[in-house]
């Protein structure tokens, strides 16, 4: 046997090679330590407010869990849980429906609310909550007019209840949904669902045989932001006497001062959050979808017939009459209202100025850190792809998850720590003192901002990279291109879309943010979302109705701008 | 003497996760241009060996030189931009945002600005496709896209070529042409290649000289030919073509079978397996011959077919068309040329 190889083999000329090698390697320490640096050095100071948040949690505090079991953490809990469910329902419904709507069918004004449907992302839930409060609250014009009508017993179902919280948090959250979903369903090719049609599917059954499990990955995360922002969300809650953990944390440390409470009470969630984040990844799987071999076309739509055509515009119509348009109306007929009142007003104005001007600086400021950030530690993980390297980025991701007040905590905490430190040295060093330089300022700000919306633009930055075969990646480096090279001429042309895509939608976060806004704006220095909320906490819709329209109009252009990038 | 191989292995491994080892302790030399295909089963290995070579994945342990330098290795490693290997991928892997020239001048990036363009010219002329240099990867067809994807490997004037599957995306008639063109652009570049494929027939038109892979190891080297005629194994014979195996006893130089007493091409003793090649076999109408034709297969250039010898053996011949045959024919059947035989 041996010795029919060894003859046959000694006919070719590549031979089994005997061992004789030229003598000069080029030395290498550590394999990839550069990418290793970068992914650390991107991933630690974003993980470390919660760090030290978590650590709090070491240290559990027995009176104040047994004070807070025994009064409000049952209620807390089972709102939570209703919210989580409620509005993962709902958005997924919402979002995934209308997305299949206008991308499969055509129907009057198709073209119309293909775009228009992204809308209620710029209205914050808690802007929609408190003209859902004002409109049909007791004292509002729905029940007036109602009791006017059918005298002063007339029923009306209780509007403070988590129904309506789930309501109000998926008609503005869907559009996260619905924006990831009709990119995925727009990127499915017509051969495969003509295939499947040949099969013999119906249209209905290849929808949800087929294209749903091809969106599976960017539906799930696409709800989970939706439910992220649930998690995070304390105003909306409280318009409608909601109690949640995000609330809770946030009523024990400004109402009772007590920040040890309202530190382990965010353990909790914490947890809630990360079982969030498990089952999206579950969701995701290991499922990866290339588009291979170039672009082909898209499914024709169907155009609609008869009552099913007025019913697709009803619905498209109707969620954005509810969601958008009616309150935008109503906030615009208060606003005219108080710009009547305040007449030439010169308090107003300069007010406004200044606010829409902190607002606009350090949302752009935030989008621009986080993309960056986010794209960095993409491409490098791309590089180093590996368990490890998946893990870090996950850590590095959880702040979305985290509700603002405690990623607020957290950073105060590491800033404080940081400032002591620095005051340390240099009093050591040279004896001045350099007081609080971080705490407090405008990099705290920041700093937060991209902690929390970390995973905003990392999503769907590496949902677009995604969409880069691993092979060109490859290819690339074997014609010649170093790290660099590839990141500049390759992966950031690629994937440019999805970076101006989570740019915005940063943007629009950043704007909306209220909790960490609250604990840790420079003194004196608010922005539109604060003065929205705390104006509108006390009743005043007339007034509250001046920063939210602006808000809403400021967060409508990023979404009209993300409109005509996605045709 | 010894020119240095331009690519050599010593004792490569690679293993993914605790149980699969898709390279297990590979040599092998290839050289200066030298066109040899890796020809396995899907799952062989031969694909990670492709990217261990193009340093887009790290060895266990092994090493790989390329031009007499060491570009993997305990204490070495060449990032895959240092190693001037050109990689033409199984989905070409063009970059869609980029146009035909601009693919091909991406690798050119070193070169002075003055060279860069006559290069992607030359390179666009190797191929065909001079017209073609403003159109974007989606606007061309598949075996267009391929050209490209070889134009740019082949720009850098890379040291080695490597071809992952390449003709897999593309329908028969267009393979086929496409690995006759493939082959004349890589041998008038002068290319050194490793080319990986599952499919024996384009191994053997494609390459002078095949590496025949399973589990992770190379079960024998050597010119298409030898491969096909003299497999080292049972299995590498039943991989690179159709095989009938006869139970025969060898003494030295001949085995008896049931086709009778045949000579060896290796010498070899005792019980074996005798490999007869259906188109070895050839077979003469005969009243009082020893096989009977069962199932005849008409295929146009030739014919397959079914016998089943007197003793009970069923063997598969392949004949010429003109012999007209049918179900219940009387046979003559002779091997032509010597045979190979594997101890059991």
């Amino acid at each position: 046997m041996t010795s029919t190889r060894a003859q046959i083999t000694t006919t070719s000329t590549a031979h089994v090679s005997s061992g004789t090698r030229p003598a000069v390697a080029r030395r290498f320490w550590p394999r990839h330590w550069g990418v290793w640096a970068l992914i650390l050095t991107l991933t630690v100071p974003v993980l470390v407010p919660l760090v030290v948040v978590a650590l709090e949690i070491a240290t559990p505090t027995p009176a104040i869990w047994s004070h807070i079991w025994a009064t409000v953490l049952p209620t807390m809990l089972r709102n939570t849980l209703l919210l989580l469910l409620g509005v993962g329902g709902g958005t997924f419904l919402l979002g995934t429906g209308l997305a299949w709507l206008v991308t499969a069918y055509r129907f009057p004004g198709r073209g119309l609310f293909d775009w228009m449907l992204l809308l209620p992302m710029a209205m914050p839930g808690y802007i929609l909550a408190f003209v859902f409060v004002a409109t049909f609250d007791f004292v509002g014009p729905v029940q007036s007019a109602l009791r006017a009508w059918f005298g002063a017993e007339v029923w009306f179902p209780n509007i403070y209840t988590p129904v309506s919280a789930i309501l109000v948090l998926s008609l503005v959250l869907y559009p996260y949904v619905y924006l990831l979903a009709r990119a995925a369903f727009r990127e499915q090719s017509a051969t495969t669902f003509d295939a499947a049609r040949a099969m013999g599917y119906s249209r209905t059954r290849t929808f949800f045989r087929l294209v749903l499990p091809l969106a599976r990955p960017s539906i799930a995360a696409g709800v989970t932001l939706a439910l992220m922002e649930t998690l995070t969300d304390f105003a909306t809650v409280r318009f409608f006497n909601v109690p949640t953990l995000s609330e809770g944390i946030f009523r024990i440390w400004e109402g009772m001062m007590n920040r040890q409470a309202a530190m382990e009470l965010a353990s909790l969630l914490f947890f809630a959050a990360l079982i969030v984040i498990l089952v999206e990844r579950g969701l995701r799987g290991r499922a990866r979808f290339y588009q291979t071999g170039g672009r082909s076309r898209r499914p024709d739509p169907v155009r609609l017939r008869g009552l099913r055509c007025w019913l697709a515009t009803g619905v498209c119509g109707g969620v954005l009459l509810v969601a958008f348009v009616l309150p935008t109306l109503q906030l615009t007929f208060w606003t005219l209202d108080e710009i009547r009142k305040a007449g030439a007003g010169g308090t107003l104005n300069v007010a406004f100025r200044q606010y829409v001007g902190t607002t606009f600086m350090l949302a752009a400021v935030a989008a621009l850190v986080a993309v960056a950030w986010s794209f960095l530690l993409a491409h490098a993980v791309r590089l180093r792809d590996g368990r490890m390297a998946r893990v870090t980025v996950r850590l590095a991701t959880l702040g979305y998850a985290m509700p603002g007040a405690v990623v607020g905590v957290g950073v105060l905490l590491t800033l404080t720590t940081l400032d002591r430190a620095i005051n340390g040295l240099a009093f050591a060093g040279w004896g001045i003192t350099t007081g609080l330089l971080l705490t407090g300022s405008l990099i705290g700000l920041i700093y937060a901002y991209v902690v929390r919306f970390m995973a905003v633009s990392y999503n769907s930055v590496e949902a677009s990279l995604d969409k880069v075969t691993p092979s060109m990646t490859m290819a690339a480096r074997c014609l010649g291109a170093r790290p660099a090279r590839l990141l500049w001429r390759i992966h950031l042309p690629l994937v440019s879309t999805g970076i101006i895509t989570s740019a915005t939608l940063v943007f629009v976060d950043v704007m909306k943010e209220l909790p960490a806004t609250l604990l840790l704006r420079p003194f004196g220095m608010d922005t539109l979302s604060i003065w929205a909320y705390l104006l509108a906490s006390e009743g005043f819709w007339e007034a509250a109705a001046v920063p939210s329209l602006t808000i809403l109009a400021v967060g409508v252009i990023p979404v009209l701008f993300l409109m005509r990038l996605n045709r | 003497m010894a020119v240095a191989p331009i690519i050599e292995l010593h004792n490569l491994c690679k293993r993914y996760g605790a149980d699969i080892q898709a390279v297990a302790g590979v040599s092998l030399a290839v050289e200066r241009g030298q066109l040899l295909a890796l020809l396995g089963p899907s799952g062989c290995g031969k694909s990670t060996m492709l990217r261990l070579i193009a340093g887009l994945e790290t060895p266990d342990s092994g090493e790989v030189w390329l031009e007499g330098n060491c570009a993997a290795g305990l204490r070495a490693w060449l990032p895959p931009e240092a190693r001037r290997v050109g990689m033409v991928f199984q989905d070409y892997a063009l970059f869609p945002h980029l146009t035909v020239q601009q693919n091909i001048l991406f690798p050119l990036n070193g070169m002075r600005p003055r060279e860069r363009h006559p290069r992607v010219a030359a390179m666009l002329d190797l191929v065909g496709l001079e017209s073609l240099d403003e159109r974007y990867p989606h606007q061309l067809s598949g075996g267009q896209q391929q050209r490209v994807a070889l134009a740019r490997a082949l720009a850098p004037n890379p040291t080695v070529v490597l071809l992952d599957e390449p003709f897999s995306n593309l329908d028969v008639t267009l393979r086929n042409q496409m690995r006759d063109e493939v082959r004349q652009i890589l041998q008038s570049a002068g290319a050194t290649t490793l080319f990986v494929t599952h499919d024996q027939e384009e191994a053997f038109a494609f390459a002078d000289t095949v590496a025949v892979m399973f589990a992770g190891e190379i079960a024998q080297v050597g010119p298409p030919r030898a491969i096909y005629l003299y497999p080292a194994s049972r299995e590498v014979a039943a991989f690179v073509g159709e095989a009938n195996f006869l139970a025969g006893t060898a003494d030295g130089n001949q085995v008896t079978c049931a086709l009778g007493r045949l000579p060896l091409a290796v010498p070899l003793y005792g019980r074996v397996d005798v490999l007869v090649r259906p188109e070895a076999l050839l077979l003469q109408p005969d009243p009082a011959g020893t096989a009977r034709v069962e199932q005849v297969t008409f295929s146009g250039r030739d014919q397959t077919v079914q016998l089943t010898l007197n003793d009970g053996t069923r063997l598969r011949a392949r004949s010429s068309p003109l012999l007209e045959l049918s179900p219940g024919t009387q046979v003559h059947p002779t091997v032509q040329g010597p045979v190979m035989a594997y101890s059991v």
